[in-house]
């Protein structure tokens, strides 16, 4: 049976079935996500939101290169350049992070079971985060690339590998949500999670091509600094941002982000089904 | 003293004498002070961000850095050291300030101040607890540091001081923890209001590299930075450098920034913190 809800837009069925009521369909995946997305989209309106999307990324950057700029120019390195890809990786970090950091409190507070009793989609509550992270990864890599250029860095590979600096940048973001997001709701204490997950972050971070060329580590070292994830996406991102020999790097970058993606989502879904 | 006084006393005509009171507010201090320390041990978040993050933030940093910036790990190792000594404090003292503001929105402030106790005791106990977390972060990331070429190279008496400088320099980021959790309305806010002034600090300071390697319009700023100061009377303390001089800034900085940051926590404090 197919009935009539306000507010809902046409092409969205509302059919009820055994007493349920349920939206199916594309339509109203987008619809449901969107919802949930504008609510999301809500929450970064405030100040320390806004400082963790902007003010940080910034003051990250123009910290690492006030310590590195005349050390990277002694070997012929121009540190805005270098550095621009790796607090980009940083941002994507911070909003993976606070991504989770909002999953925990949706799940604490019982918004994520509430939700699945509603006729939405049940995709809407996923959509809306991904949509969310997307949002704010957009924002702090467009200030980082504004703030960059100020010091000097270009995209010498023109405007399409431009684009897919972005993409790549975007990739790294949701595929790092992922992870944290399904820690999040598979663990027993969410708000626990998002207080250590800086644990991982910073080895996985400083330990990698973003700061230093594999030789500048010590020699045991080096089969992480070189292969870590973190490290393949930064020299796809550098290679795309400078131009030269990309394609290497990039199908790289690519398929050990795509092989993540999967087994993040695989088990963040698993965990979000099992949330009461 | 005060345990053989009866509750009711304190409170009654013909209190205690000045000196007997004093006595109360170190006493009652010492009790706040064991339960911050007690809360603080049994939150994973407070040990991590205080002791593991910066003890994991040195040996990143030596492995990445220490080779292109600081020329060898060994010779990196002295310098960084203290910085990240001075940054646990500065960085832990988030946590004190997340601690405290918990308190503050939990009513626990304001149930103290009705209880029959001196009144500065809940904000020295809180300090004081902040200066123990600072000095157990100092051991454990010298002792990290000393497998990496960190060494006491001015003897048992530089040693000692290096310990002193840390916790004395610590009670400005622990009373600029206690002046924003009790003013903070969101305790969500406090990360972002504490974690930018730090961050500044942090990054503008002598102990990641020595001020001549800085851009030229960055030098006024890290020479006149107070972490630098600590870095550089630290340095002077375990490897070799002028002492007297950094020791005079350092000096004239925490008093200077106590003076400050207390009295606004105590203002704040005197106007009660409820909403």
């Amino acid at each position: 049976m197919t009935v009539a809800v306000p507010g809902v837009p046409p092409g969205v069925e509302t059919r009820v079935e055994a007493g349920v009521a349920r939206q199916r369909g594309a339509r109203a995946a987008v619809h449901g996500g969107r919802l949930v997305l504008d609510r999301n989209l809500k929450l970064f309106r405030n100040p320390a939101s806004m400082a963790g999307m902007i003010l940080f990324p910034l003051i990250f950057f123009l910290g690492f290169n006030l310590i590195m700029t005349r050390t990277l120019d002694r070997i012929g390195i121009e540190a805005a350049q270098f550095l621009m890809p790796t607090v980009v990786v940083q941002a994507m970090f911070f909003t993976a992070m606070s991504s989770a950091f909002y999953t925990a409190a949706d799940r604490t507070s019982g918004l994520i079971g509430r939700l699945r009793t509603l006729p939405l989609h049940p995709a809407a509550t996923i959509l809306g985060r991904l949509g969310a992270d997307v949002a704010r990864s957009l924002v702090s890599i467009a200030v980082l690339v504004v703030a960059a250029s100020i010091l000097g860095f270009r995209f010498e590979a023109g405007p399409v590998a431009a684009v897919g600096f972005v993409l790549v940048a975007l990739l790294f973001s949701v595929t790092l949500a992922a992870g944290f997001g399904g820690w999040v709701l598979g663990a027993a204490d969410p708000t626990a999670v998002t207080q250590v997950m800086s644990v991982p972050y910073l080895p996985l971070l400083m330990l990698s091509t973003g700061f230093a060329p594999v030789e500048g580590f010590p020699g045991w070292l080096h089969p992480f600094v070189r292969w870590q994830p973190v490290s393949l996406t930064i020299d796809a991102l550098r290679a795309l941002a400078d131009g030269g020999a990309t394609t290497v790097a990039l199908l790289r970058a690519l398929a050990v982000l795509a092989v993540l993606l999967t087994v993040f989502v695989v088990l963040a879904s698993r965990a979000f089904r099992r949330v009461s | 003293m005060t345990a053989t006084t009866p509750l009711t006393g304190s409170a009654a005509p013909g209190a205690p004498a000045d000196g007997a009171r004093d006595a109360g507010t170190a006493a009652s201090a010492l009790i706040v002070a064991a339960r911050f320390w007690r809360v603080f041990t049994r939150t994973p978040v407070a040990v991590v961000q205080s002791i593991v993050f910066p003890t994991l933030l040195l040996l990143t940093l030596l492995a990445a850095f220490g080779r292109t910036v600081g020329g060898s790990v060994d010779a990196y190792a002295e310098r960084l050291v203290p910085q990240l000594v001075i940054s646990a404090g500065a960085f832990g003292a988030i946590v004190t300030g997340i601690l405290i503001n918990l308190d503050r929105n939990s009513g626990l402030i304001d149930r103290l101040r009705s209880l029959p106790i001196a009144r500065p005791a809940y904000l020295l106990g809180a300090v004081l607890a902040d200066a123990v977390r600072v000095a157990v972060a100092a051991v454990v990331i010298v002792a990290v540091g000393h497998l990496f070429g960190f060494r006491f190279d001015q003897g048992v008496l530089g040693a000692v001081a290096f310990f002193g400088v840390a916790v004395a320099f610590g009670t400005i980021f622990g009373w600029f923890a206690v002046w924003t959790g009790l003013r903070a309305a969101q305790t969500e806010a406090i990360g972002s209001v504490m974690n930018g002034p730090i961050l500044m600090l942090f990054f503008l300071s002598t102990g990641f590299i020595p001020v001549e390697g800085f851009p030229a319009a960055a030098q006024p700023f890290v020479r006149a930075n107070p972490l630098s100061c600590a870095v550089n009377l630290m340095l002077g303390l375990t490897e070799s450098g002028p002492v007297l001089v950094p020791m005079l800034q350092t000096l004239a900085w925490i008093v200077g920034l106590v003076a400050l940051l207390s009295s606004l926590a105590v203002r704040t404090f005197r106007r009660g913190v409820a909403r």
